[in-house]
């Protein structure tokens, strides 16, 4: 018994000191399931550790489906975490509805909101009704990266190649490796399956369509744009230019087995890490008459919650992630917000960023509506049909509008409080 | 002895002729099964008919436009409902064929029969996530083991998940995988069960192998056989976990099941009433199944 | 003699087929255990080992302490928590219920038991929704009692422990009764123990299908620090890549290792309960 009073003594005595020196505890939730969510977390270390006042605890959530119901439910049911993130286009959800805390003028002012230190799109798409919600944190677009010993082994030059359509399918046609009964065991170009509907996207702009109308009430992609970019990628399935039905192309690109593959900026860490893959990115491609790519952005909001004795630890967890936004951007693969960040030459020496930054001046931006997250799942799931010959283009497309027009008539919530 | 306690403090309605002694019994189970059971059933067949979401101030009556909108054709939730009828259709016949089968071997006076009893029914004790990582790990097309064995073997590599007519096959294999416990142990059970002078009866009497079978085992072993039906039915048209975690319901829509659909609109785009409207729509297909075994298989077992 | 020789040989292939299906259900569950001891980058190099060289631990480690996207160290003791819990009131609530159904005549008692037995087969999405909004307007999301208390409204409990009670002598009970027991000492004293048996191998079920349960837990729990195995596993899984498949192995290993190490001591006892209790019929 004696010796159990000591051992508890023991434990009280060294768990003293982390009772007594309490810290603000900041609850932070995020979606970065892939490579990406390593490196915030080593970013979160970081600012654990460059102050005593405040401790960031950070939660990686699935992406889309698992993490905004949550997110939202948390708000919901008093159980928020103190800083979250969330897309550009889903802001609405959360905004709408009153379910964060605006930013503060002096968050604005140091996170460079108020010296308008962001690119011209960003700028607005934390707002909602005037009020600024979130601040970007990066910048979310779509680029090609393409493995440079393949292109070197069969002497194509990587940089003409994407300029337009023909180059496009040349390449990826030269690019295949077939064994010696003619099945291939290298594709030239892999589509990712799970980012067909922002290619579908991006060529419906290059296209000239647009997806919604203007004020968002409608669908407007069941056009001619709409079917052409949808039939790049059925023509080229059926000329045996991608694989017949959707890899991993992630996998793939990484060991070896395609040449091309186009994704986002948030796939660069995984394949940074990847040794022996020498790789280089260069711009969407250029398939219809003009330039165009899909962006968005990761924000950083605040949660509603009962007290509001945290905002201001969470504001400086923000602010210190958006001043400190060039680590994220280098080491995560996306690209940095802030033109001084932009303009910096740090950031100007990473080549691989250059692709993707550089087509910030045509952007097709995802559309800010609150029914936009059951609305890219649907497109995923139809062009996926698609690619799987289960549905024909104009099927799926009709199919598409009929839901996307039905869902936008009912928001989610009424506007009230 | 009697009357002392009587006298020291039994209340009249505690006294052993009371007719309040059985529901007393019966309160705390009752209390949970009212709160908990039959009133989330009206109360969920009332939210049904309204255009309840998350984010909802108030609920307000829409009538039957959620069934309606759900019932259109073309709708994902057809789609999905029609994808759980293929599953199954599939996995119940699968699962209690090879359920009895197995059972049936793994009772034969073999050596170490304990060993494949424990082999082929621990899996069902696995959690469904487990069960999941597994088998994505096991069927990567790339970098899984069936496939490097299958290469090994000079077969073709095969998609797996990434192909609409496998991804079901891999959804149905894995229920195999995971559930054949709990179908095979209830009929073990059941075997052990039979008195031996019934076949031995049998045998002298001339009873060739399957006729054993037919007119000893399957007659004895219909009420499990009725039990393993029904719940695995009930267990099939509820199938999520192995579906959501392995396939996502890809490629495309060929392996979203209804469970996953109900989940989605309801818990992800926060719409409870439609939500709701699915759950009735599917509790009524279920029953209709269940009464239909019940009416089929029962004859005169007792309860 | 002919016919000695061909049941020899039918039974060699039935045997051989045995150890070839035997050997495919382990096969899994082997090669997950041998993932989660090699080190990431060994997971997945060609020709494939089975014998992890080296053999490390540090995956579990991993998993248990500093593990991105969940905490499974927190799932498994919530896990513990919730499931012991629910057994200890499963066997309360349950028995107490079983024993008039079994024993007593009272008016209602058709009824009663009908629901029973008819609440064993309701599928939970009906009532999924409702649920959800009672504990969500009762503030009770994120607690082990959202996970708890539904468990308890199950009739299956209740059914099993009834028609073991059944197969009880009466005997011992009017003897108790005629010396002047009460109803609920009687059950307490006489009944309660002669259904050890029965109650052990209903606790099985109860760990089993809360200790398993996903989608009521992933429905209502969004606090990390409360999430049960199979959620926290799925959260695990979405945070790393085919890349480190040690360490997703050894969080999947360390969700199934309990529930498979209680079925090896208990699995004799599974079959025997089925034998002496509801299931078969």
């Amino acid at each position: 018994m004696k010796r159990f009073i000591s051992v508890l003594l023991v434990v009280f005595i060294v768990f003293l000191p982390f009772v007594a020196y309490s810290k603000t505890i900041i609850d932070f939730w995020n979606l970065f399931t892939g490579p990406d969510g390593k490196v915030m977390e080593e970013l979160v270390k970081e600012f654990n550790a460059s102050q005593n006042e405040i401790e960031v605890r950070m939660q990686i959530l699935p992406w889309g489906d698992p993490y905004y119901s949550k997110l939202l439910l948390s708000i919901q049911t008093g159980t928020a975490p103190d800083v979250a993130i969330c897309h550009s286009w889903n802001l609405l959800i959360f905004a709408k509805y009153n379910r964060l805390f605006p930013l503060s003028p002096k968050t604005l002012e140091k996170g460079g909101i108020t010296k308008g230190d962001f690119l011209e799109y960003l700028l607005t798409a934390g707002k909602y009704k005037g009020v600024t919600y979130g601040l970007p944190l990066d910048l979310l677009t779509l680029g090609v990266y393409y493995n440079v010993d393949h292109f070197k082994s069969i002497g194509l030059d990587p940089n003409k190649l994407f300029l337009n359509r023909d180059n496009f399918i040349d390449a990826s046609k030269k690019l295949i490796v077939k064994d010696d009964k003619g099945e291939v065991i290298r594709w030239g170009f892999a589509p990712m399956s799970g980012d067909l509907w922002r290619y579908w996207y991006s060529l419906l702009h290059q296209f000239g369509g647009i997806f919604l109308t203007k004020d968002g009430s409608k669908s407007a992609f069941n056009s001619d744009p709409g079917i052409k970019a949808l039939q790049f990628f059925v023509d080229m399935q059926s000329a045996n230019l991608i694989p017949p039905t959707a890899i991993d192309a992630a996998t793939a690109f990484r060991t070896g087995k395609c040449s091309i593959t186009i994704s986002g900026t948030w796939m660069r860490r995984g394949f940074e890490e990847q040794k022996d893959l020498n790789y280089m990115t260069t711009p969407f491609p250029l398939i219809g008459p003009k330039k165009a790519v899909m962006g968005a952005s990761h924000l950083l909001v605040l949660p509603k919650k009962k007290g509001r004795d945290k905002i201001e630890a969470a504001s400086r967890f923000i602010e210190w992630l958006t001043i400190n936004q060039i680590k994220w951007a280098m080491n995560a693969g996306n690209c940095p917000t802030r033109k001084s960040v932009i303009n910096s030459d740090i950031f100007k020496k990473s080549q691989k960023h250059q692709a993707f930054i550089s087509q910030v001046n045509y952007l097709a931006w995802l559309p800010q509506v609150e029914q936009f997250l059951p609305i890219q799942s649907r497109m995923g799931q139809e062009f996926n049909a698609v690619y799987n010959r289960q549905k024909t283009v104009i099927q799926a497309l009709n199919d598409l509008e009929v839901y996307v027009n039905d869902i936008l008539t009912r928001p989610i919530g009424e506007v009230g409080k | 002895m009697q009357d002392k306690r009587r006298k020291t403090g039994y209340l009249l309605f505690l006294s052993d002729r009371s007719p309040l002694i059985p529901w007393l019994f019966l309160l705390p189970f009752l209390l949970f099964f009212l709160i908990f059971m039959v009133y989330p059933m009206i109360q969920g067949l009332y939210i049904s008919f309204t255009n309840y979401t998350i984010l909802s101030e108030r609920m307000s009556l829409v009538g039957l436009r959620n069934y309606l909108n759900l019932l259109r054709p073309g709708d994902l939730f057809l789609i999905s409902l029609g994808n759980t009828f293929k599953y199954v259709a599939l996995a119940v016949p699968v699962l209690l064929g090879c359920g009895l089968l197995f059972a049936i071997v793994v009772n034969a006076p073999i050596k170490g029969r304990m060993l494949f009893r424990t082999a082929l029914s621990a899996p069902f004790v696995i959690n469904v996530a487990s069960i999941a990582l597994l088998w994505t790990w096991i069927l990567d097309r790339e970098i899984g083991m069936i496939n490097y064995y299958f290469m090994k073997l000079g077969l073709p590599k095969q998609e797996w998940i990434y192909h609409p007519f496998s991804a079901m096959l891999v959804i149905v294999m894995v229920s195999l995988w995971g559930r054949l416990g709990s179908v095979m142990l209830p009929f073990l059970a059941g075997l052990q069960d039979i008195p031996q002078e019934y076949y031995e009866a049998a045998i002298i009497d001339g009873a060739s192998k399957w006729n054993l079978f037919r007119y000893i085992t399957l007659p004895l072993l219909k009420p499990i056989l009725l039990f393993a039906g029904v719940s695995q039915v009930v267990a099939g048209f509820q199938i999520f976990g192995e579906v959501v975690m392995i396939t996502g319901g890809g490629p495309g829509y060929s392996t979203r099941v209804a469970m996953q659909h109900l989940y989605e609109v309801g818990f992800s785009w926060f719409r409870l009433g439609e939500a709701a409207a699915m759950s009735w729509i599917l509790f009524l297909i279920i029953m209709f199944f269940t009464i239909l075994q019940f009416r089929y298989l029962s004859g005169r077992v007792e309860y | 003699m002919d016919n000695r020789v061909k049941y020899d040989i039918l039974y060699g292939i039935g045997f051989a087929f045995l150890i070839f299906l035997a050997i495919l259900w382990i096969v899994p569950i082997l090669w997950c255990l041998s993932t989660s001891l090699k080190l990431n980058e060994n997971t997945y190099t060609y020709p494939i080992t089975w014998i992890p060289n080296p053999i490390t631990v540090r995956n579990y480690i991993t998993v248990l302490t500093s593990g991105r996207g969940a905490n499974i160290g927190i799932a498994f003791i919530n896990s513990t928590i919730v499931s012991a819990l629910t057994i200890l009131l499963t066997l309360i609530i349950d028995s107490l219920a079983a024993y008039p159904l079994a024993r007593l005549e009272f008016k209602g008692k058709p009824i009663v038991f009908a629901i029973v037995v008819g609440s064993l087969f309701i599928p939970i999405y009906t009532v999924l929704v409702p649920r959800f909004m009672m504990f969500w307007r009762a503030s009770l999301l994120n607690t082990y009692w959202c996970l708890i208390f539904p468990a308890l409204s199950s009739s299956y409990g209740v059914f099993m422990l009834r028609q073991f009670m059944l197969s009880i002598p009466r005997e011992l009970e009017e003897a108790a009764l005629i010396d002047g027991c009460s109803r609920f000492r009687t059950f307490w004293t006489i009944i309660f123990p002669l259904t050890r048996p029965a109650l052990a191998t209903l606790s099985l079920f109860v760990f089993l299908s809360s200790w398993n349960d996903f989608l009521w837990p992933l429905l209502t729990l969004n606090d990390p620090t409360k999430m049960t195995l199979p959620v926290a596993l799925q959260l695990f899984r979405t945070a790393y890549g085919n890349w480190e498949m040690g360490t997703v192995m050894a969080a999947a290993f360390t969700g199934t290792a309990p529930t498979l190490i209680v079925y090896f001591f208990t699995q004799r006892m599974i079959v025997r309960g089925m034998l002496t209790s509801g299931l078969k019929g």
